[in-house]
């Protein structure tokens, strides 16, 4: 098969030239659209992030200050701890979701009764509105809520987890995690159903038990899944403003100020326009080293 | 051995059912509140059948006179039917050109798309509003339509489930002499329904839900849509939580029957494709 | 804080006789006048509630009345603090806006972003008197210009369910002497855990903070610039407002407000609060009966002051401007004089910002425009001018507002909650307010 491929290859350098060509037929229409509504966009916030906008009726003053925004940013104590939070709610956050969505999807699969309507309910959360859900929330665990109530009357002293501000971050981002982990469910029932039967029975034949097949037969088989929920759910993880300005607010203090919440502060209430820009810059780079580095370490685990 | 698995099963069936019920908690309230009178949906504890039963809340949202509910209905409607119509096509497209096609540079300039994934969106409010505004779409529901239509997640999400598409069938329509196109649309979309399905459904939701995009390019109440109206309609009732329920609830019903319906069709939709990883 | 002192002297000029000025005489003569701009449409930014609103409707009427324009609206939903103020937004990308409302200080962004029309001009070219109706109230920013006409001032109010001072069997308290002592010594004798009754209840705005600072007749800057938040009156000022909540135990806590189940309309709506203290906009849903339906009467008195010091409330006035993108300036310059002068006359509980008023034509209008709508609770002519039209009482800016303000108000805030929900000691919560604020100020003089 290879050897055939290889020379099919070489003679036909015309025909991947059409190929080249089609190929980019296919790609324009979108990427035209693509850069007008996010290329241009975003190349005109790279460039914001280098001058010293405030706001950008008012260009009179405009100036270039090279990286003097990207100093101000990591001279700031505040800022630089917004960042550490916004790891935090991370780390929380991506681990428990792909964990929790391919803990209940490989249980869904096999081995429950009332599979779809199980499902259905799992799924909810992710098709709800995350500013009608917060207020249900906030009622449920504030202090006069079911959860505080509860324990208060079995003798415990329950702290209000929205309004603790150790437990605040980490309660947002299993919220969060409630919210969009019938996403990641689906999406690994998706692939589950993918798996060959006769692999997992030639499996169960050798005696390798519902642990082993889980983690020798469908880990791999679905890796490729894995490898896109993890990046969206990292990706996802920093989208999380609408949660916590609908949650918490950014409170109690700045417990769970994270850079999102920051960034849009800094633009539209400070009207920091360039200072807001280069923070979303130091984001997208960062996010953009993480995603490189599992994208060249995908050949090691993902298994196409 | 039998009897165990059986109560196994059960017993992992009752777990999940508690998780399940956690899950869906919140939306037995929102709905049981909108029957509710205001005073009672705080009541604790919480008590499923509304005692008295009312149906005011629901009216009130329909006869207040003030807004059209009827009117972003429709909209919505349109709007979230538009960017579900359009984008199925437009991004099958585009991730059958970034998956079946091999050209100089694709790779490249999918990854760049990728990395659009993580750009923070907010920092683009105010660029995308004057390019709306030039290109004349402020104020119309293409402001929301189109970006949508460039998300790069549905690019990529097919992108994996084409490429999940065995090669070998497509290699020989190509010998049969299939142009690309006719690839497209007669073997890979075809093939694909089951993962188009997931991302209409998505659409879908997303859409439907938004509320930045509606409140930003969207001026003129008359085309204003149901995320914003409900937020119109509800911070004048602050404490008005039957109201505010009652508002949810409405909002919320055709997602959740779309998707009790979309659920069935997309599973069996795997079920039926016959491919395998 | 000279701003402060500005708006004190002249708001109290506002409300005191003033013969210079030609008074409702020149209203009249508009009225009868052709009216240049007849069938000109103008757009008017607002949010939803006041658009949809039996006051909006009726200034709409009399503008096409008197100016023959007519006005159409673009409705934004009403955006809290931190969210996106998209008519900012728009405005910056060049939408055709004619008409805007704002407090001075949300009015200085606008002017920062160099998006405000100075309104000197338009007013000689119209042959408009600003300075003789609106005198020192006008909004002007740091060139001196006039950005703005004062539409009218919300002053703050003690508001009191006379109810549960019934059940209580305490006297309905009096204007005279009404201190803060008072008033915590008054919810004291209301606050009753076994009904589930609150003596006292604020909300959980940044100006509560430092209101009884500001009250109290403290500067937020010193002479270098650098905040004054070290004074110790400060410190009271915090640990004031949070002891309600934490130590007296006579309002519910900082972590409850938090949570979002005590929305501004509570006391209206639970009936079970016996003093409220918030600003004079809060009177408008006394009025709204069919929204607010209740079986108890509410009362109303100023606002009260720390003890020792001269009688004060805190308040705030809200401006209206035009655009630079406007496409009719001088049109637009017609509707906002039109709205700044007569806004008060439609009886929705506004305070005129006004200098050519008479003291009888504040009597004729409260008893006019004022008391039908409190009839239910029987509020009378005297409780209304006391709280709303005293001469003698010293009215303070209800924000801080200088070098990095935003900022500054954001801080106290996020402080303040630490504090009151027991995070940081008063002494660390401060600390980090003062140090803070001087970093804030200092990046916003580096610019």
């Amino acid at each position: 098969m290879k050897k055939k491929n290889r020379a099919v290859k070489t003679k036909m350098t015309k025909a991947e030239k059409k190929e080249t060509l089609t190929g980019y037929l296919f790609v324009a229409p979108y990427l035209i659209f693509f850069l007008i509504f996010t290329g241009i966009p975003f190349l005109v916030a790279i460039g914001l992030s280098f001058v010293n906008v405030k706001y950008i009726t008012q260009l009179d003053n405009l100036k270039f200050v090279g990286l003097r925004n990207f100093e101000k940013i990591f001279a700031s104590k505040e800022i630089m701890q917004s960042l550490w939070r916004t790891f935090e709610y991370s780390l929380v956050y991506v681990p428990l979701i792909m964990i929790v969505g391919f803990g209940l999807a490989v249980i869904l699969n096999k081995g429950v009764y009332l599979k779809n309507t199980l499902r259905s309910m799992m799924f909810l959360p992710y098709v709800s509105n995350m500013v009608a859900v917060a207020v249900i929330f906030k009622v449920l665990l504030g202090t006069n809520g079911p959860l505080v109530q509860g324990l208060r009357s079995l003798g415990f002293d329950p702290p209000i987890l929205l309004q603790d501000i150790k437990l605040a971050l980490p309660t947002v981002a299993v919220i969060a995690v409630w919210k969009s982990v019938g996403l990641n469910m689906v999406t690994y029932l998706g692939a589950l159903q993918d798996v060959p039967k006769e692999l997992l029975e030639a499996a169960q034949i050798d005696g390798a038990n519902r642990w082993q097949r889980v983690r020798h037969v469908i880990i791999p088989m679905i890796s490729p899944t894995t490898f896109f929920l993890l990046i969206s759910s990292i990706t996802g993880s920093l989208q999380n403003f609408t949660v916590i300005q609908s949650l918490t607010d950014g409170g109690p203090g700045q417990a769970t100020t994270v850079m999102s919440v920051n960034i849009v502060r800094t633009a539209f209430s400070k009207y920091e326009t360039s200072l807001a820009s280069a923070m979303a810059l130091i984001m997208f780079v960062i996010v953009m080293a993480i995603t490189l580095i599992q994208w060249r370490g995908q050949k090691k685990w993902v298994n196409y | 051995m039998e009897m165990k698995n059986k109560i196994i099963k059960g017993v992992t069936t009752l777990v999940l059912l508690a998780v399940g019920l956690v899950c869906i908690f919140p939306f037995i309230f929102m709905v049981s509140s909108s029957f509710k009178l205001s005073g009672d949906v705080m009541k604790f504890p919480f008590t499923l059948i509304p005692d008295p039963f009312t149906l005011d809340n629901i009216k009130g949202l329909f006869t207040n006179g003030i807004y059209n509910f009827q009117k972003w209905y429709v909209n919505t409607i349109v709007m979230t039917a538009l960017t579900i119509g359009i984008k199925i096509f437009f991004v099958s497209f585009t991730a059958y050109g970034f998956s079946k096609i091999k050209f100089k540079g694709r790779d490249a300039i999918f990854l760049v798309l990728l990395s659009a994934m993580m750009i923070p969106s907010d920092i683009m409010i105010l660029p995308r509003y004057m390019i709306f505004k030039n290109l004349h779409i402020l104020d119309t529901m293409w402001a929301l339509i189109l970006p949508s239509c460039v998300d790069v997640y549905f690019v990529f999400l097919l992108r994996q489930s084409f490429i999940s598409i065995p090669e070998s069938i497509s290699e020989a329509a190509k010998i049969d002499g299939c142009s690309h196109f006719a690839i497209y649309r007669k073997i890979v979309f075809p093939l694909a329904k089951p993962a188009i399905a997931t991302m209409s459904l998505f659409s879908f939701v997303w859409a439907w839900n938004d509320y930045m995009g509606p409140y930003l390019y969207i001026n003129t109440m008359d085309k204003q849509m149901l995320s914003v109206g409900v937020k119109l309609f509800s911070s004048g009732l602050t404490q008005d939580y039957g109201a505010q329920m009652a508002a949810a609830t409405v909002v919320l019903l055709p997602i959740l029957i779309a998707f009790l319906f979309c659920q069935r069709f997309f599973i069996e939709g795997v079920a039926s494709t016959g491919v395998k990883g | 804080m000279k701003q402060n002192n500005m708006w004190k002297k002249s708001l109290a000029a506002v409300l005191s006789v003033s013969m210079l000025a030609p008074g409702m005489g020149v209203l009249a003569e508009e009225a009868e006048a052709e009216k240049p701009y007849e069938g000109v449409t103008l757009t008017w930014a607002t949010t939803d509630n006041a658009a949809t609103g039996a006051e909006m409707t009726e200034m709409v009427e009399l503008i096409k009345e008197k100016t023959g324009i007519n006005i159409e609206f673009s409705i934004v939903p009403t955006s809290n603090a931190g969210e996106i103020d998209k008519v900012l937004v728009g405005l910056m990308a060049g939408d055709e806006i004619d008409i805007i409302s704002r407090t001075p200080v949300q009015l200085k962004e606008f002017y920062n972003a160099g998006v405000l029309e100075p309104l000197d001009e338009l007013a000689a070219a119209a042959g408009y008197d600003m300075e003789a109706t609106y005198g020192d109230n006008l909004i002007t920013y740091d060139d001196g210009q006039v950005y703005a006409l004062p539409e009218y001032a919300d002053i703050w109010l003690t508001y009191y369910n006379k109810k549960i001072f019934d059940d209580a069997g305490v006297e309905y308290p009096s204007a005279e002497g009404w201190t803060w002592e008072k008033y915590i010594e008054t919810a004291k004798l209301l606050q009753n855990d076994e009904e589930g009754i609150w003596g006292s209840f604020m909300l959980d705005y940044d100006n509560y903070n430092y209101m009884y600072a500001l009250q109290s007749g403290a500067e937020c800057y010193k002479e270098d610039g650098t905040s004054n938040f070290d004074d110790e009156i400060f410190k009271t000022s915090l640990k004031f407002f949070y002891d309600f909540g934490n130590e007296l135990k006579v309002q519910p806590s900082s972590v409850e407000y938090a949570s979002g189940t005590y929305p501004y309309n509570s006391f209206m709506v639970n009936g079970n609060i016996g003093m409220f203290i918030c600003g004079g906009w809060v009177a408008s849903t006394l009025t709204d009966l069919t929204k607010y339906p209740r079986d108890w009467e509410a009362g109303i008195l100023p606002m009260p002051y720390p003890e020792g010091q001269e009688a004060s409330s805190l308040y705030i006035s809200t401006g209206v401007a035009v655009p630079k993108t406007s496409v009719n300036k001088d049109a637009a310059f017609a509707a906002i004089s039109c709205i700044a002068e007569n806004l008060y006359t439609l009886g929705h509980g506004r305070i005129p910002v006004r200098r050519d008023l008479t003291d009888e034509e504040v009597d004729t209008y409260i008893t006019e425009q004022l008391l039908p709508g409190f009839e239910h609770d029987g509020i009378t002519l005297e409780d209304i001018k006391t709280a709303w039209f005293d001469n003698d009482r010293n009215l303070v800016f209800e924000k801080i507002t200088g070098t990095a303000d935003t900022t500054i108000n954001q801080i106290w805030v996020e402080e303040g909650q630490l504090y009151g929900q027991g995070s940081k000691s008063l002494d660390e919560a401060m600390e980090s307010i003062k140090t803070r604020s001087d970093e804030a100020i200092a990046e916003a003089l580096e610019e």
